[in-house]
Parts: C-alpha cells; sequence; structure tokens
C-alpha cells in the first residue's frame, strides 16, 4: 500500500496545532522540526493513535514487550527489536512507527534495568498510519495517510487547523525541586572506578553518566514548550504514552536508513561551553577543534561507529566523510563526525538498527566490556536516556537521534540523564562541570537551579 | 586462495579489520569469538592466513585471552597480532606485557625495520594508538620491528618470530586515522 500526501493547506504553528488538538490524547507524538540544522529535516511530523490502534512497550524489569490499545494490553513477545521488525514492512501498508529504544533495549548486553514494576517502559512504540506535516522552512501543512483514507483524513485536518487558536501563553515555570541527585563525591568515586579500568585496559573510553530527578507541578507540555524555545535542537520531540512523556532537544543522529540502504551515524563527542563574550567563545570552539584530548574521545568513538556499521555493510562502503567538525548550540560547542556505508543485501532496517546498538557514544569502546563497567559504577538505570529516538517507516526508511538533552516524565517525577566521555585525559572537575552545563537548558525549563558546582 | 580467520577478543574495531582485509581478500574473513568453545579448535581447519583481534583486558587472563595462546604455540600458518593479539605473542614467548603510560586515541610516528609487515610503509607513518599495556620486555625469539616514542622512552609498536611466521603490531592499522594499514595487510597476506 502507498502512502498519499494532501495538496499544501494553510499554515499553523505547529505548537497551536499540538495544544488545541493534540494535547489531552493518550498516545501521541511530534517530531519537532523547529530547530533543524542544514543537515537534518525542517519539517515537523505531529500525529496521535485512535483508540483501537496499536503502540508497543518494552517493560524494564519483566523483559515483556506488550502491545497496546488505549485501554489494554497483551503479551507480544521479549525482544522489541524482533517485534518491530516483524511488524515494520511486513503488512501491507504505509505506516510509520514513532517511538525510542531505551538504552537497555538489548536485553543481550550488560545494562542495568529498572527494578520499580511501574517503571517508564524500556521501549516504547507507537503506529501511526495518519499524521500532519509542518514544513518550517516552507510554512506549509500537509495531510499524509494511507492512499484510499486520505480524502477524509484531509478534511479532518483542514477542520483541526481550522480550530486551532494561538496556544495560551506560557508563564514561568513554578520553582522546582531536585528530588535526586547524584553528588559530587558520588560522580568522583566513579570517575575514578572508571580510570582505573582505563588504566587495566578494559576501556579506551566510558560514557559516565547520571540521572537527576526533578518535582514541578508545571505540565509535561507547558514544559516541552519551554524546553523547545530555550534549547532548540535538530532532534527535539514530544512522545506521550499512556502516562509517560518524553521531552527531547537532542542535537544527535543514531542513524538515518534510507529505503534503498544508505546508512549514516553522526556522533558527538567533545564538548566546551560557550561563552557571552563573542572572542572566548570562538577560543572555546578552537579549543574543542585542535586539544588532543577531545580529537581523541571524537576518534575512539568514529572507530568504534566504523566498526558497528561494518557489521551490516557491504565492503568499502563504510567511509568517514566528514571527521572532527565543530557544531554550536545554545549551551555548548559539540565536536561531530558523519560516518556513513551501505547496508549488505537482505540487510534489514530493525537488523541494522540492532547491530549498532546502543550509539557507541554513549557506551565507550570497547563497547561490551565497557557497558559492564558502566553497569558497575553507574547507581541507576539509564531508562530512556543513552538510548534512540525518532521513526522506522515500513518502506525500511528510518531517522533516529541519540536520547541525550532530554526529560521523561513518569507520570509523577522528572528525570533527566547527563554525563559525558572519559578517558585517561579527562580532568575529574571539568568533567563534572561538563555535565552541568549539558544539563542547564533543561534545568531551567524546568524552574529547576543548579547548586553550586565548586569542589 | 586465501582464507582468512579472524579471532575476535570481543573488540569494538574488529570489524574494521575485517573490512581491511576482505578489501584485499576480496571476501570477508570468517569471524569467531575467542573465547566460544565450540570453536576453539576451528583455527585448525585449513586457513592461508590466521589474525588475533584487538581487545580489552590482558594476555595474562584467559578470558580476555583464551583461544591466542594454543594458536600461537601451534600455527604453522602465517599469524597476525594486533594490539591484545600481539601482546598475547609477546607473553607467549616469555616477554612481558605490562600497565604503562596509556595512550587511547593518541597518533604515533611510527619507526620500522622496513622488513615483512613494513615492507615499503614510508619511515615515521602516523599509526593510530589505542592501549594502557604494552610490551615491556620483548623475548629474544622475537625480533622487534616497529616502535614509536612514549612519554618514558621507546614504546615497542611491532614484532616478529625470528623463524615462525608469527607477527605482531601494537598500534591499529585499521583506524581511520592509521596510514598504510592496506599495505601492512596486503604485506602480511603475502606472507
Amino acid at each position: 500500500m502507498t502512502r498519499e500526501v494532501s495538496p499544501d493547506l494553510p499554515w499553523v504553528d505547529p505548537e497551536d496545532f499540538f495544544m488545541a488538538q493534540v494535547a489531552g490524547r493518550r498516545r501521541s507524538f511530534w517530531l519537532d522540526g523547529e530547530g533543524a540544522r542544514p543537515w537534518s529535516g525542517t519539517r515537523s511530523y505531529v500525529g496521535w493513535l485512535e483508540d483501537d490502534e496499536p503502540s508497543l512497550t518494552l517493560h524494564p524489569h519483566s523483559g515483556v514487550v506488550r502491545q497496546h490499545d488505549a485501554w489494554s494490553s497483551y503479551e507480544v513477545g521479549s525482544d522489541i527489536f524482533e517485534v518491530l521488525g516483524e511488524r515494520v514492512g511486513s503488512e501491507s501498508s504505509a505506516a510509520r512507527w514513532v517511538g525510542y529504544l531505551g538504552y537497555a533495549s538489548r536485553r543481550d548486553l550488560p545494562a542495568r534495568v529498572d527494578a520499580d514494576p511501574g517503571a517508564v517502559p524500556d521501549a516504547c512504540w507507537l503506529r501511526a498510519e495518519r499524521w500532519v506535516e509542518f514544513d518550517h522552512g516552507a510554512q506549509t501543512v500537509r495531510a499524509v495517510a494511507p492512499a484510499g483514507d486520505l480524502a477524509a483524513w484531509q478534511e479532518t485536518v483542514r477542520m483541526l487547523l481550522a480550530f486551532s487558536d494561538p496556544a495560551p501563553t506560557l508563564v514561568d515555570s513554578a520553582a522546582a525541586q531536585h528530588v535526586t541527585r547524584v553528588g559530587k563525591d558520588e560522580y568522583a568515586a566513579a570517575f575514578s572506578a572508571v580510570q582505573e579500568q582505563l588504566r587495566r585496559g578494559n576501556s579506551y573510553e566510558t560514557t559516565l553518566t547520571f540521572r537527576r530527578g526533578v518535582t514541578s507541578s508545571a505540565s509535561p507540555l507547558d514544559t516541552y514548550r519551554r524546553l523547545r524555545r530555550l534549547n532548540p535542537a535538530p532532534y527535539a520531540a514530544y512522545l506521550h504514552h499512556l502516562g509517560t512523556s518524553v521531552l527531547s532537544s537532542s542535537p544527535e543522529r543514531f542513524a538515518t536508513i534510507s529505503a534503498d540502504g544508505l546508512i549514516e551515524t553522526r556522533p558527538i563527542k567533545g564538548t566546551t561551553p560557550r561563552a557571552s563574550d563573542p572572542r572566548a567563545d570562538a577560543a572555546a570552539a578552537d579549543r574543542l577543534r585542535s586539544d588532543e584530548k577531545f580529537r581523541a574521545e571524537n576518534l575512539i568513538i568514529v572507530d568504534l561507529l566504523r566498526n558497528d556499521l561494518s557489521r551490516v555493510c557491504e565492503v568499502g562502503s563504510v567511509r568517514v566523510t566528514d571527521l572532527m567538525h565543530v557544531e554550536s548550540y545554545p549551551a555548548v560547542h559539540q565536536l561531530v563526525s558523519t560516518i556513513q556505508g551501505r547496508l549488505r543485501a537482505g540487510t534489514s532496517t530493525l537488523e541494522a538498527v540492532h547491530a549498532i546498538f546502543p550509539g557507541g557514544s554513549m557506551t565507550g569502546a570497547p563497547k561490551e566490556r565497557t557497558m559492564q563497567i558502566i553497569a558497575d559504577v553507574e547507581s541507576s538505570p539509564r531508562g530512556v536516556y543513552a538510548g534512540a529516538l525518532g521513526w522506522v517507516d515500513d518502506d525500511g526508511s528510518a531517522d533516529l537521534a541519540i536520547v541525550i538533552r532530554t526529560i521523561v516524565h513518569d507520570g509523577a517525577t522528572y528525570v533527566l540523564g547527563t554525563g559525558g566521555a572519559v578517558t585517561v585525559r579527562s580532568d575529574l572537575e571539568e568533567e563534572y562541570a561538563e555535565t552541568t552545563w549539558k544539563a542547564s537548558r533543561l534545568l531551567e525549563a524546568l524552574g529547576a537551579t543548579e547548586p553550586s558546582t565548586q569542589w | 586462495m586465501q582464507r582468512v580467520l579472524v579471532v575476535d577478543h570481543h573488540d569494538s574495531y574488529t570489524y574494521n579489520l575485517v573490512h581491511l582485509i576482505a578489501s584485499v581478500t576480496g571476501q570477508l574473513p570468517d569471524v569467531i569469538q575467542h573465547d566460544d568453545p565450540s570453536q576453539a579448535s576451528r583455527w585448525r581447519r585449513g586457513y592461508s592466513h590466521l589474525v588475533l583481534s584487538p581487545g580489552p583486558g590482558t594476555v595474562n587472563d584467559p578470558d580476555d585471552f583464551a583461544v591466542g595462546r594454543a594458536v600461537l604455540a601451534e600455527s604453522t600458518v602465517p599469524v597476525l597480532g594486533v594490539c591484545l593479539g600481539m601482546q598475547g605473542l609477546v607473553a607467549e614467548f616469555g616477554g612481558r606485557v605490562e600497565v604503562v603510560a596509556p595512550a587511547h586515541g593518541e597518533v604515533a610516528a611510527v619507526t620500522h625495520t622496513a622488513t615483512g609487515l613494513f615492507e615499503g610503509l614510508p619511515q615515521g607513518f602516523a599509526a593510530v594508538r589505542y592501549h594502557s599495556l604494552a610490551a615491556v620486555e620483548v623475548p629474544d625469539q622475537l625480533e622487534v620491528t616497529a616502535w614509536c616514542n612514549g612519554p618514558t622512552g621507546t614504546v615497542t609498536m611491532g614484532v616478529a618470530h625470528r623463524s615462525r611466521p608469527l607477527v605482531g603490531v601494537q598500534f591499529h592499522p585499521e583506524s581511520v586515522l592509521s596510514v598504510g594499514g592496506r599495505r601492512l595487510i596486503e604485506n602480511f597476506l603475502s606472507a
């Protein structure tokens, strides 16, 4: 079955549309194109599921994959890659799966999972057949639906757009409270344990992270509206599924896969803070570009991603098309590389995603041993954080972000992960400070303040 | 016809090496895990060349370096050890492998004897290092064929057995920033 796209409909800001027509639905998404970069799409995709449409979750503690409608669910398997892989492209449909794979989604690799039976799903995917595309560049809106359904959907969307009044003005967030965070002493102990593993040859680089819990009376959607203003990002997204909300401002591409099998990954490794003085700001970017510590951090991950792509790509097709390029975001400068390959014939999109998951920039290298180190030294499960978020289409194409600069709401508490790569050249104070630069815009969106970072 | 077997030590650079080898031979080498008991005698089955991959840990721990010892002790076909694999070669013949000043993701300038693996490679070629253990004592049966400067003196970057077809490199010829990796693999595969 093919997909059809409507002619251009009159422009309505997707935020207004989402607030007026989508907020409050039990399962919905907004892949937000407002903060696009030249290399990312400039489109927003907004959609929701009707009550009888399916979604999938992976329960952290039991490892059970369940299929849901709006009000009930049943067990369908234990491997989210397999379950999703069976559904993507297997039906005669033109659907798009939108969702995330949490860090521990591959149960064959060492990763801590949340023991709390009520924890946020380790993976969650919504199967959308109809959605609305907003082109932020051209300022056009289009309705997308399976062939044959478009006429009705287009009329529905036209009506919904017409009744989308401007969203209510955002008020400042009420003061929020940290309920859990990793103190400097605890971070220092984990940092030192990692250093010992690096010296003993068990890892060349380890991405050491931790979680903060924040309580706030602000709604997840209002918090997301603040986040997208404070930290525009190419992989910004709001995903809501049965009480769980994921608020992303990720700048990092995990993988894009085209229907004809071109795969691209864009790992970020190396971070310096922005400065308000332009000269100091340019110096920070220059340091990122030239400092051996940052270059080594990035190189280790580039070689790791080449390796992971080589597991599923044609010999000779894996190429580094951009090595160590500085990209600047509101709070930080980042060092980014791009690696591409051509999938071997017969390799499905989910097989490819499985082979390279979780993203090497969130593990360090070598991946397997380093994931064991992470499971040993990090005091909390990573959950959604450090996984992948985006969409996979029935034709095999996909666009997935690394889940960083992301807030997760479980219905009661906000949790955000932050961290950075630790190598033998890393400095404890600088690494700890880096975790606070990376979290700063997220905490601001929540109205939480960062306690002093002095030692 | 070259038939190559790569012994993987659960590393994250092995498939870069696999593709580098395939780019020379025209076909993907076979890959086994070093600690897979069902594959422990696979290397005896008619391969023309064996490769011991990089990997975490130490060759002194059988959990980190399992089948490699037997390969190095008994193989009659050429063996190339990379990083951990080279350290295994050094340890097998009585040398010492110990923790040194770490070099993770550093680009070294490698000087060499211009023989064997290094034939045709320029002096001082760039090679990426990912290691914190190194051969601090190389036994008499092995010749040091390549080296670079470290913070406390010379670091062994290549060794070759004096009478058997066993060679090793400490650096990573498969890294994106290493020069001459393809030539090095061609040299190994023509042995």
